[in-house]
């Protein structure tokens, strides 16, 4: 590992503070981590399957202090629950502002959102869309909300408010997806109408999320950025990497079309089977260090995330690409979906005696 | 428009169900072990390692040993022994078999049962196929095609997906249904009614298990704990570990459990190396998140992740088995001081314990006491995945005929 390692300090602290605070994390410790590292590194950190939280609700603080419980609106499996207390939620909104406030300066921007207004009145619970919807819009002032209930444009509300304020920068947020299917939809439909296409050249284009819809349309980066300035006039077009789990940690595209470290966070790739720290450029799981988790021992998670790490001007002098998910585990077996694979192994499996 | 697809024998194309069935109804009889039906069988084996691809994978060469004339000639042997003084043995009539949903070697080992017990057979592979599956039907179809006209005419393996209404139609023609699957399946399958003439056999869902003398192991040498975890892995790494016979876990009975778990665990390490096994990375992502979380859900005493294909989960006392698992290469550990403390925790659920260090007396003093509960298969360690005319509490050379009772011979 590169020798200077300023978070290192603070996580392995945040170890200590979730092990004496968070009983099921003290007894996954003493299981999965008998004898502590003697070297006290960012790789040695021991990490959490972020689907522990999916399957367990983890908290280092005393029920009565729970201020706010988040679901992850996980495509696979149940939400993952995230349970913060005031001070976590604040450090997350916090550290979240100072990543921004680096992409569109001190100053609110008003701000377009690539969304639908009734995702901020979600049915069940607090998904990670409505969260990062709500997160962000504490960052602009002015607010449109792009989309209809039937997430098709809405044109002339979008004139307008450009009339007001697409002369000057401006914040677009939204997820990849309904990025890429939003604004293209409005320009379609505008050229449609014999319109010029919407003006979104002032604009400091946010987007995170999955890209899973998109590769399955063959849109890549280039593509994407590429149709996006051509139909809206868009250049500042940032993606961002982050999770629910982690809230207020993001790693923002920076010029080099790689993703930046966060002052609060760290990613880390591992080989997917041995779970070593990969070498550079090589795809593997993506751990992702946070220092701000305190009411809930998510400082330090192993995701199905697919990433690599590349050489960048940044501090540690490194910056990442994110590839997509590990595909799910096929069920096998005779229960239903009895699919067998060649075994690497010579002699009979299976083969009688 | 029909959406069942013949595969053969002869030219495969879309077909109807009611004309399909009436050809098999009407196709000559069989009589059980006919030498057509035994060439039919012994030329798959033969096919099968003479295929290029095929004979290098394991579970084809396993079905091919299957079928190996010897062992024909000993299954027929044990067949005729079925019969008694006073009874006779005869073909149920058409089979109708509903294999996992992806068609497998399984699959085959009960088609080439029922179709050498004298059977017309009607076996549905359903829409989704696996490499292996359709490597397997490369060979076998030719094998058909070359079948003398009248046994030929007697079998079908047909494809289609989901629609209930074939298997409907098949089950209402059938003397005999064969279904394997999830308890799910089996529900849906038995929506659709057979003749009141007909029988079913159905495989579900189940779960395995080894049992393992503490005091056996100990008096092994090096080369015998090498073999034993070479069976083990035999037993427990195929099919993901995720077949009805794949053990899951390790139940040690005796003192010293402990030790004996570590070092069978540094033995298989030696086999995974060895056979430079690499397990694939959303398996191992699965079963690394499912080892967490049973660290929060089961009496853990200790977790062992000995290489990317192996962990070791030792459980504290349990009043119950857990029975989910993720596969991949783990294996719970239990340790019983006495063979006695397994009577509560095993279930009808259970259906191969593979064993090492207990004599066929203290198997038979358990199943004594399991009664109903007593697991379908108790069989050294290396033959959990070997197929057999038992299985699953069957004996399948005679549920797939009928019994005649008849005047002894004078």
């Amino acid at each position: 590992m590169s020798p200077t390692e300023p978070l290192a300090d603070e996580l392995w602290a945040l170890v200590d503070w979730h092990r004496q605070r968070c009983e099921p994390y003290r007894r996954l410790l003493e299981l999965f981590h008998p004898s502590p590292p003697a070297d006290r590194g960012l790789s040695e950190l021991p990490w959490l399957p972020v689907s522990l939280f999916k399957s367990h609700r983890l908290l280092s603080v005393p029920e009565e202090q729970v201020f706010r419980e988040l679901s992850s609106s996980g495509t696979q499996g149940p939400p993952s629950r995230i349970v913060l207390d005031r001070a976590t939620a604040s450090a997350q909104t916090q550290a979240l502002s100072r990543s921004l406030r680096a992409l569109l300066g001190p100053a609110r921007l008003p701000m377009l959102i690539v969304d639908r207004e009734s995702i901020l009145r979600p049915q069940g619970g607090v998904t990670a869309r409505t969260a990062g919807v709500l997160g962000m819009m504490t960052f602009g002032r002015d607010h449109l909300f792009l989309l209809d209930e039937q997430e098709q444009p809405r044109l002339p509300e979008l004139h307008a408010w450009l009339a007001r304020h697409g002369g000057a920068p401006f914040f677009a947020f939204g997820f990849t997806g309904l990025v890429w299917q939003g604004l293209r939809a409005a320009a379609e439909l505008d050229l449609a109408r014999g319109g010029p296409g919407p003006d979104l050249s002032q604009g400091i284009l946010l987007h995170g999320g999955g890209w899973k819809r998109l590769i399955a349309q063959a849109v890549d980066r280039d593509s994407f950025r590429q149709t996006l300035g051509r139909l809206t006039g868009l250049t500042r077009i940032h993606d961002f990497y982050g999770m629910v789990e982690q809230i207020g940690t993001v790693y923002l595209e920076g010029p080099d079309g790689l993703l930046h470290p966060s002052p609060y966070g760290e990613l880390i790739i591992r080989d997917p089977i041995t779970l070593r720290p990969c070498p550079e450029g090589q795809p593997g799981l993506v751990q992702a260090l946070s220092v701000l988790p305190r009411s809930y021992p998510g400082h330090s998670l192993l995701t199905e995330d697919i990433g690599s790490w590349h050489r960048a001007d940044t501090p540690r002098g490194r910056a990442w690409r994110i590839h997509g998910r590990l595909p799910r585990a096929e069920a096998r077996g005779c229960s239903d979906t009895l699919v067998s694979r060649p075994t690497a192994t010579s002699s009979g499996a299976g083969a009688p005696p | 428009m029909t959406t069942l697809t013949l595969l053969g024998p002869g030219e495969p194309g879309p077909c109807s169900a009611p004309a399909l069935i009436a050809a098999l109804q009407a196709a000559p009889a069989g009589s059980p072990f006919s030498p057509e039906r035994l060439a039919l069988a012994e030329d798959l084996s033969q096919s099968l390692l003479a295929h290029p691809q095929a004979r290098t994978v394991p579970e084809l060469v396993a079905l091919a040993f299957f079928l190996r004339r010897s062992a024909l000639q000993r299954l027929q042997q044990e067949f005729q022994a079925l019969h008694t003084p006073e009874t006779l043995l005869v073909p149920r009539g058409l089979a109708f078999h509903i294999p996992p949903t992806n068609v497998d070697t399984i699959a085959v080992y009960a088609w080439a049962l029922s179709m050498l017990v004298g059977n017309h057979d009607l076996v549905r592979l359903s829409s989704r196929s696996s490499p292996l599956g359709e490597l397997l039907l490369a060979v076998l179809l030719p094998v058909l095609d070359r079948a003398p006209a009248g046994l030929r005419s007697s079998l079908a393996f047909v494809r289609y997906g989901h629609e209930e209404q074939l298997t409907a139609t098949f089950s209402a023609g059938c003397d005999l249904r064969i279904v394997w699957g999830s308890d799910e399946t089996v529900r849906s399958v038995r929506a659709a009614p057979v003749p009141p003439s007909a029988t079913e056999l159905v495989f579900f869902d189940r779960w395995s298990f080894c049992l393992l003398s503490t005091a056996a192991w100990r008096a092994l040498d090096p080369p015998g704990r090498q073999r034993l975890a070479e069976g083990l892995f035999n037993d427990a790494w195929p099919f993901g570990q995720q077949g009805c016979a794949s053990p899951r876990m390790l139940v040690w009975v005796g003192e010293g459990a402990l030790a004996c778990g570590q070092e069978l665990g540094r033995a298989l390490v030696e086999v995974l190396d060895a056979r430079g096994w690499q397990p694939d990375a959303s398996q191992v992502s699965a079963t690394t998140a499912f080892a967490w979380a049973c660290a929060l859900d089961l009496p853990v005493q200790e977790i062992q992740h000995l290489h990317p294909g192996l962990w070791l989960i030792g459980l504290g006392p349990v009043e119950q088995l857990p029975r989910s698992h993720p596969g991949g290469g783990l294996l719970f550990q239990l340790r019983l001081n006495r063979l006695q403390e397994l009577l509560p925790l095993v279930q009808r659920k259970d259906q191969t314990m593979t064993c090492f260090g207990f004599d066929s007396d203290e198997l038979r003093g358990l199943a004594a006491g399991l009664g109903s509960r007593c697991p379908d298969r108790m069989l050294p360690v290396g033959q959990a995945l070997s197929f057999h005319r038992y299985w699953d509490g069957h004996d399948l050379l005679a549920a797939l005929s009928r019994r005649v009772h008849l005047p002894v011979p004078a």
